[in-house]
């Protein structure tokens, strides 16, 4: 008997307002789109802006038990504070990825985990496109990472969610897209720069 | 009455030199009392400083003694516009340092839950007093035993909270005085537990002022407002009811569980009667414990080994001397005016234990000590 | 002056046993051979009125103006349907005694009843008993029934439901006169149950005459 995949376990967390459940919940209809499980729940508190915002994602090819885990696959951090809160879901296979510009103190960051990756998402989206798009340079980085889903599937996702806006402004459209290829693409350039990835987490492309 | 704008401490009268009112009962006396006033007396002898208060049948007159007696000793009162604003105002009469309560039933419990959650959370002393009156929703003003479940756990929490049942008008003096006690000194909120054949039923009692019969009476502490400029002279005042993150919610309540169970022990209270030998245990709380207690008396006198325990705190309910208790009968018969409520907690305390569980169940309906006996009669053949 | 009938209301303290004292007097009444009407005039106590035994009293010759209780259940705190007949009572031939709940309006609920103010023989007696703390000290009696004006006489019904002794009522006896004679308000009489009245006397200590007693409002519970 073929013993069965776990599903890819991704933790994104942040301030209310970054758009921390956004990328979970595209991330998720994309896998949708790919004919696969998804499982998301968001944990926040009752700030209207700022605050706790983590999001709990998983996709496999089983449908998905328990919405909680103990342990993440792969943990992306936005701000120092959201790699402090996530510490406990960093195991030894996990890979961080964090934002270079958020200031996190040395000894916040997880020891155990497989890999800590600081990419400069924040950075490039304001010089290269908008702020507003930092997030979705996120989404594209975690692709890079997990090759979860397709970009294209991603794509389609971003229309489902975004298509109204895009409609009016055919130009976001554009913007949304090259954020998405332009994460993809600093992920890898900090890989490159650094060991190869985990074996483990190839396993689950 | 007097409303919140008509009573700062610039124009409140001090209270009359030389009447019988500068302390609220000198001494002791025995007199004839309704249930409602009892509370109100009570509430005085126990030095409460302000109730808030919405009115509701069978309650109404806890508020209209306590508001004849206010100006007398220098005390407050603030009528709000439901029993949701009833239960915050006492929040914040127990923020500001003050001895504050306020009263319900029925319709006005369930709104009452969601301050008393937020007490829960906070841990804050809040009293409470409630006249059941029968249910659900707006039933009858009159009598039943209907709001255990609701008093007991009726908020989203997991009840850390203290129930006194009281089964007559002295229990419900001694009990409103000692609810103000047990709050102040646990910082759980407190609820005592009567109902309309209480709050309307005419009995001679003894009143006492506590300090003169050498009780303590445990005193406010301020919650906010305290003197030192905050994160200078002191720390601040930081008192949440909300958070986060689960993991931060864990934390917290895993403190109230400690806590709550460490001083169980000292709070929860029964009475026992007979129990030692007893083949057939009755269980009742309240008004109902009486008509038990009187069916008792006359099951014995016929030479049937009858018994009975009356939880007097529902919760913490005294689960060890139940299980005692019940542990030397043969069957056990919970009697009271409602479907099951004081069953379930029965049920909850008991579990593990093999004995036999009968009911004589009158949801909003007085029982007589009749009834108790022919049932227990069935019950012992 | 030759008295025509008599017009008497019952006020008094919450369970001073004002509806007790009232039920009797009409029943003193009724033996005289002349109609008596018993007025209902609770507006707030949902269970503790005459409106339970109206039929007993009906029975013994009382014409009785109230709801029957079932007619009243439930309205609790929202209020109360005031009969028709009540506002006309005093149209009615014979004595007319009323008793009047304890709600706040007191004795000004009495207003509802039309020409109240032109009955020649009408008189506001005031039940007091001592043993209810709000009424306990002669200075407290005589605050109490300031507030309630115009009261003309008093009436002492001490007592502590059935643990009642003697000297208890006379001890308020005591109380109630030293209070009457500060207002300068009669006290009427001292009301009492027959097992306590024998021990008492025709007379109390103050030399005020004693009735005897016998209770009613015990079945009256809703």
């Amino acid at each position: 008997m073929k013993t069965k995949k776990k599903p890819l376990k991704i933790v994104v967390a942040g301030e209310g307002g970054q758009g921390v459940q956004a990328i979970a919940e595209i991330l998720a209809e994309a896998a949708y789109e790919e004919g696969r499980q998804a499982l998301y729940i968001p944990n926040f508190g009752v700030e209207q802006r700022g605050g706790v915002s983590i999001a709990f994602l998983q996709i496999g090819d089983q449908p998905i038990g328990a919405p909680k885990f103990e342990t993440a696959d792969i943990v992306v951090a936005l701000n120092a504070r959201a790699v402090l809160r996530t510490r406990q879901y960093a195991g030894r296979q996990t890979i961080l990825v964090y934002d270079n510009l958020a200031e996190v103190k040395g000894e916040d960051l997880p020891r155990q985990a497989a890999r800590i990756l600081s990419i400069p998402a924040l950075e490039t989206a304001k010089r290269e496109l908008h702020p507003r798009v930092f997030n979705v340079l996120i989404l594209g980085a975690v692709i890079g990472a997990t090759g979860v889903v397709t970009l294209d599937n991603t794509k389609k996702a971003l229309e489902k969610r975004l298509g109204y806006k895009f409609e009016h402004d055919p130009k976001l459209r554009e913007l949304n897209h090259r954020a998405l290829e332009r994460g993809v693409e600093l992920l890898g350039q900090v890989i490159q720069g650094g060991k190869e990835q985990s074996g483990e987490l190839r396993a689950h492309n | 009455m007097t409303g919140l704008s008509e009573s700062t401490s610039a124009n409140r009268p001090a209270a009359r030199a030389g009447s019988s009112a500068t302390i609220p009962v000198p001494g002791e006396k025995r007199v004839f009392m309704t249930g409602n006033e009892v509370v109100a007396w009570a509430a005085i002898a126990a030095r409460a400083d302000i109730m808030y208060g919405y009115p509701i049948t069978p309650q109404n007159e806890v508020m209209h003694y306590w508001t004849r007696l206010a100006p007398k000793f220098g005390k407050e009162f603030l009528q709000t516009e439901d029993e949701l604003a009833a239960g915050f105002t006492t929040i914040g009469g127990v923020l500001a340092g003050k001895k504050a309560f306020t009263a319900t039933a029925g319709p006005g419990n369930i709104l009452m839950q969601e301050p008393a959650s937020m007490a829960e959370m906070m841990r804050l002393p809040v009293v409470v007093v409630i006249m059941q009156r029968g249910g659900p929703s707006t039933a009858t003003v009159i009598y039943s035993q209907q709001e255990v479940i609701l008093t007991t756990f009726g908020g989203n929490g997991e009840g850390f909270r203290i129930v006194y049942s009281t089964s007559g008008l002295q229990e419900l003096y001694d009990y409103t005085i000692k609810a103000f006690n047990t709050a102040w000194r646990y910082r759980f909120p407190v609820f005592v537990l009567a109902d309309g054949y209480q709050a309307k039923m005419r009995e001679p009692l003894t009143i006492y002022d506590p300090l003169a019969r050498g009780m303590e009476l445990v005193p406010p502490e301020q919650y906010v407002g305290r003197p030192g400029m905050p994160g200078v002279d002191r720390p601040p005042g930081h008192y949440r009811n909300t958070y986060n993150t689960e993991e931060e919610l864990y934390e917290i309540l895993q403190g109230h569980v400690q806590e709550y169970e460490r001083v169980a022990p000292e709070i929860m209270e029964h009475e026992s009667l007979e129990t030692e030998d007893a083949d057939l245990l009755i269980i009742a709380h309240g008004v109902v414990g009486r008509a038990a207690k009187q069916a008792v008396e006359q099951l014995r006198e016929e030479g049937l080994k009858v018994g009975c325990f009356r939880p007097v705190t529902l919760r913490p309910l005294s689960a060890g001397a139940l299980r005692d208790a019940v542990s030397r009968a043969k069957r056990i018969l919970v009697v009271e005016s409602a479907y099951g409520q004081l069953g379930k907690l029965v049920r909850d305390a008991l579990c593990g234990l093999v004995v036999e569980m009968f009911s004589l169940y009158k949801p909003g309906v007085g029982v007589t000590p009749e009834e108790v006996v022919i049932r227990s009669k069935e019950l012992i053949a | 002056m030759r008295v025509i009938r008599i017009v008497e209301a019952y006020v008094g303290e919450y369970a001073s046993g004002k509806s007790e004292v009232a039920i009797n007097r009409a029943l003193e009444l009724v033996r005289t051979g002349k109609p008596v009407t018993l007025v209902d005039l609770d507006l707030v106590e949902p269970c503790y009125t005459l409106r339970p035994i109206k039929k007993e009293l009906m029975a013994q010759g009382i014409k009785v103006l109230a709801w029957e209780t079932r007619g009243t259940v439930g309205f609790g705190e929202t209020g109360n349907i005031l009969r028709a007949e009540i506002p006309w009572a005093l149209k009615r031939p014979g004595h007319i005694v009323f008793d009047v709940g304890y709600g706040v309006g007191g004795a000004r609920t009495l207003e509802l009843v039309a020409g109240i103010d032109r009955e020649p023989s009408f008189q506001v007696l005031a039940v007091i008993n001592t043993r209810r703390p709000m009424t306990g000290t002669v200075a407290d009696i005589v605050e109490y029934v300031r507030n309630l004006a115009p009261v003309h006489g008093l009436i002492n019904n001490t007592h502590l439901g059935d643990e009642t002794p003697a000297d208890a009522v006379q001890e308020g006896a005591r109380t109630v006169s030293e209070a009457g004679r500060r207002l300068g308000i009669p006290v009427v009489a001292t009301t009492v149950v027959a097992e306590v009245a024998d021990s008492i006397g025709p007379v109390d200590c103050e030399h005020n005459p004693v009735r005897v007693l016998r209770r009613y409002m015990p079945r009256a519970f809703w």
